[in-house]
């Protein structure tokens, strides 16, 4: 008897892999944020920690520095080089991501670097004497955050579950996506921000009931409204700005002390003394009811002042933005500000005294702060990551939406809402449209984002053409749109024409971020090992998918064995025993040949199987009472 | 689900009664082509249905299919997955909404819109009065807040009204309901889905009372 038909025995462990204690995957959550990032992994008691660096401090500073000589620098030492080098030093790239030139020359003011377009209607940043997308540029922070991971975890990541504000947009999604990609790091999941939060805050708390979760970032601002119960946190409705954060508020501090200053036209060092400085006023007027400091750019001793009152006259405007958000949340979820069990802070900037009073003034209530607003984030992403490598089983499911409507282009600039906002995810939708003139062989498809009934007043995620349409009368064609949004909340579209059972389908994936072969290429460039992770990720797979094989083949002997005499029992053990021994090597074509092998060699045994069963349902007789 | 003949499971290759599962290997099976909402949550095509029932199946049938359970798994499992969520997504937001619950009924008894509706005159009336009430209101006036309040909570009491016609008129004609049935059942519909799209242009009156700028 050989080792496999030994370890067949009913009863016992089918296979050798399964015998042994599981090997636990190395997973992360990492929360890349405006201003600081993290990483976090689950310790040895169970419970996520964040991961510092040598120096024991857990948050990276979301800033990367290009030096001379392609040297790139992230995080505290990047940040020291923002006012020496201002214009080769990019801080609070989250707010670049997924948007094209226009949209942020009209947003972002004062930025002490150029931009230019750049492919497929990205942008691109000057940073000294580097020309940089975005999304290389939050790569550069997610490979810090990985290389450390690896150092205290001792050995490559599987995977990780990245955060991102739930009222990110697709193409906003997609360059996350696509960054993690050029990092070398496989994303289990994109999970949104408060639903993150709301996950280690449930699980700390093991509270039911509803809750709000406000998280105002450094640069986005989300609201989420969650109901937590029975094991299953399901996302009512979700709202926010993803232009709207501390950064803004330091802006206004920012632009007081140009004015006190005297400076119109401020420089690219200025401007970073400037906003280092505003960021400091604001964090000490938390404790603080007045503050004085140096004014930048202005010899001697000459000090400015500021008030919390005069500071929260001037942000009132800023911070009231988000109330009518959460009072539309509120309403979308049909919920009474009464029912709610607590309202959650979440982000830096919740600190701000002016925000907890406005947020306990609308719901009503004290909002929760028992939490740490900036590792609450990290703390849930990698709980998730351990449930979705399969390291632990879920404790807690969640079930999120979609933040936005997503529509169609029609005629005359209209938006035409197909998966409507607040969608439970994943979601599909369907909807048909017609030619408006004879012959018409071809349909343009315009693929936005947004509330707005305009598509021009819409985000623009994809356009593309849907082509050889038979010609017919007009409005005789029935071209069928689909929206498909994955859990991530990435959305596929795909349009086909259906009368004529002529079917042209096309999918689309909207990225305002690369193309694969992009991405491929700066894999390339960036990472020695980017054909080796390849490889690894293949084999994987495909180790994956065997060892499914090779446990559905045992369970089916397990059930149905009798169907085999003693010489083919052999051979069907032999062909599984050739597709284990493949699962040790590390070839994923060697794998997959083998079990394509396997399946030609058991395939008289699933004949069989399925030959006695049907002739137990032809008897009349029930499959159950043969078990 | 309760198909009689077997199916085959793509990963064992062996037979399995058609279901979430197979019976042998325990892998994920594909959605049957044509399962509606009411089979999905096992329950008969009505218009009533008890909210409780629906929760819990909801959340039994999410807790088995979700993507999250099967990040870890093969490409096949994970696309299955998706397919089933999706399903489960379309249905519960089908079978909670009376006018997507409607719609589905109605189909199921065969009705299929007629492609010149006989207009509902005493319907379209009250639209008139409706719209000129809607039209009145200054959303920007300093009582629109309490104003629109008032409209709402009359708007919801007519919605309200419509569902409870809508349950009767399903329930009385349960079984068979003739072509004239059908016809005033979708009229129900009509007004049903007329009511809701006007509470919700209140709602926008109200966000704008509430912050002018939206």
């Amino acid at each position: 008897m050989d080792v496999l038909l030994e370890i067949m025995e009913p009863g016992q462990s089918l296979l050798p892999h399964q015998t042994g204690p599981m090997t636990r995957k190395r997973v992360v959550g990492i929360d890349l944020g405006t201003t600081y990032s993290l990483v976090a992994a689950i310790g040895v008691d169970g419970k996520p920690l964040c991961i510092p660096d040598d120096t024991d401090v857990c948050a990276v500073p979301s800033v990367v520095h290009y030096g001379v000589g392609s040297v790139v620098l992230v995080g505290q030492s990047a940040r020291e080089r923002a006012l020496s080098h201002p214009e080769a030093t990019i801080v609070s790239v989250k707010r670049f991501m997924g948007r094209g030139l226009e949209e942020l020359r009209a947003h972002l003011t004062t930025i002490p670097h150029g931009l230019e377009a750049g492919e497929g209607g990205m942008v691109r940043i000057l940073a000294g004497e580097a020309s940089v997308s975005p999304v290389e540029v939050s790569a550069e922070i997610l490979k810090v955050l990985k290389k450390r991971a690896e150092e205290a975890l001792g050995g490559s990541l599987h995977g990780a579950v990245i955060t991102v504000p739930a009222y990110f947009d697709d193409a906003q999604r997609q360059a996350t996506k696509d960054a993690a990609r050029v990092a070398g790091l496989e994303v289990l999941r994109l999970l949104n921000e408060p639903t993150a939060a709301a996950l280690a805050y449930g699980l700390d708390k093991g509270s039911e009931g509803l809750y709000a979760i406000y998280d105002l970032g450094g640069g986005t601002f989300d609201v989420s409204l969650l109901k937590l119960e029975k094991g299953m946190f399901q996302v009512m409705a979700t709202g926010g700005d993803s232009a709207l954060g501390g950064d803004d508020l330091d802006q206004w501090i920012v632009q007081r002390l140009m004015t006190e200053t005297g400076t119109h036209q401020p420089g690219p060092g200025w401007i970073q003394a400037g906003r280092r400085l505003a960021r400091e006023i604001k964090e000490r007027l938390t404790d603080e009811t007045m503050v004085t400091f140096p004014l930048p750019g202005v010899d001697g001793a000459a000090r400015g002042s500021l008030t919390r009152a005069e500071f929260e006259v001037g942000i009132r405007d800023l911070v009231w933005r988000t109330i009518p958000i959460c009072r539309r949340v509120l309403k979308d979820a049909g919920v009474a500000s009464g029912e709610l069990q607590g309202v959650v802070l979440v982000g830096g900037s919740t600190r701000v005294p002016l925000v907890r009073r406005m947020v306990a003034e609308f719901f009503g209530r004290e909002p929760l702060v028992d939490l740490d607003p900036d590792q609450v984030v990290a703390l849930g992403a990698a709980h998730q990551a351990e449930v979705l490598a399969g390291n632990e089983p879920a404790e807690m499911l969640l079930l999120d939406v979609t933040p936005l409507s997503l529509g169609i282009e029609t005629m005359g600039d209209l938006v035409e809402k197909i998966v409507p906002r607040n969608s439970p995810i994943p979601t599909a939708r369907a909807q048909d449209f017609t030619t408006f003139k004879d012959g018409q062989t071809a349909m343009a498809i315009h693929v936005v984002q947004g509330e707005r009934e305009l598509a021009s007043q819409c985000r623009s995620l994809a356009r593309f053409e849907l082509r050889g349409i038979p010609s017919m009368t007009a409005g005789a064609a029935r071209i069928r749109v689909a929206y498909q949004v994955d859990a991530d909340g990435l959305l596929t579209v795909s349009a086909r024409e259906e009368t004529m059972g002529v079917e042209q389908s096309i999918t689309v994936k909207p990225s305002y971020g690369l193309t694969d072969d992009e991405i491929a290429s700066m894999l390339q460039e960036a990472l020695q090992h980017g054909a080796e992770d390849l490889r690894v990720r293949l084999f994987n797979e495909a180790k994956v998918d065997a060892e499914r094989v090779l446990a559905a083949a045992s369970a089916a002997l397990h059930e149905d064995g009798d169907l085999l005499n003693s010489e083919e029992m052999e051979r069907v053990k032999r062909a599984m025993h050739t597709v284990w021994e493949a699962t040790q090597g590390n070839s994923a074509d060697a794998l997959n040949d083998r079990v394509q092998k396997m399946d030609v060699a058991t395939r008289f045994f699933a004949q069989r199987r399925m030959d006695r069963s049907l002739q137990r349902a032809m008897t009349g007789r029930k499959v159950d009472d043969f078990a | 689900m309760t198909d009689h003949l077997p199916i085959v499971c793509w990963s064992c290759r062996g037979p399995t009664p058609a279901g979430l599962f197979c019976a042998t290997c325990q892998a994920l099976l594909p959605p049957e082509s044509g399962m509606d909402g009411f089979r999905l949550f096992g329950v008969e095509p009505a218009f009533d249905l008890d909210p409780a029932h629906l929760e819990s199946r909801h959340r039994v049938l999410q807790k088995q299919l979700h993507p999250d359970f099967f990040a870890h798994r093969g490409a096949t499992e994970r696309r299955l997955s998706l397919e089933w969520t999706t399903r489960l997504n379309e249905s519960w937001q089908t079978l909670t909404d009376p006018v997507a619950r409607a719609v589905l009924l109605l189909a199921h008894l065969g009705w299929k819109a007629p492609e010149r509706p006989v207009p509902d005159l005493e319907f379209l009336e009250e639209v008139m009065t409706l719209r000129e009430a809607l039209e009145e209101v200054d959303p920007l006036a300093a009582d629109a807040l309490p104003r629109l309040a008032a409209m709402k909570s009359a708007a919801r009491d007519r919605l309200q009204n419509e569902v409870r016609q809508l349950s009767e008129a399903f329930g009385v004609h349960r079984s068979a309901p003739d072509e004239l049935q059908l016809i005033w059942i979708s009229r129900l519909v009509d007004r049903l889905r007329y009511h809701r799209r006007y509470l919700e242009e209140l709602d926008r009156l109200e966000d704008r009372a509430f912050d002018p700028e939206t």
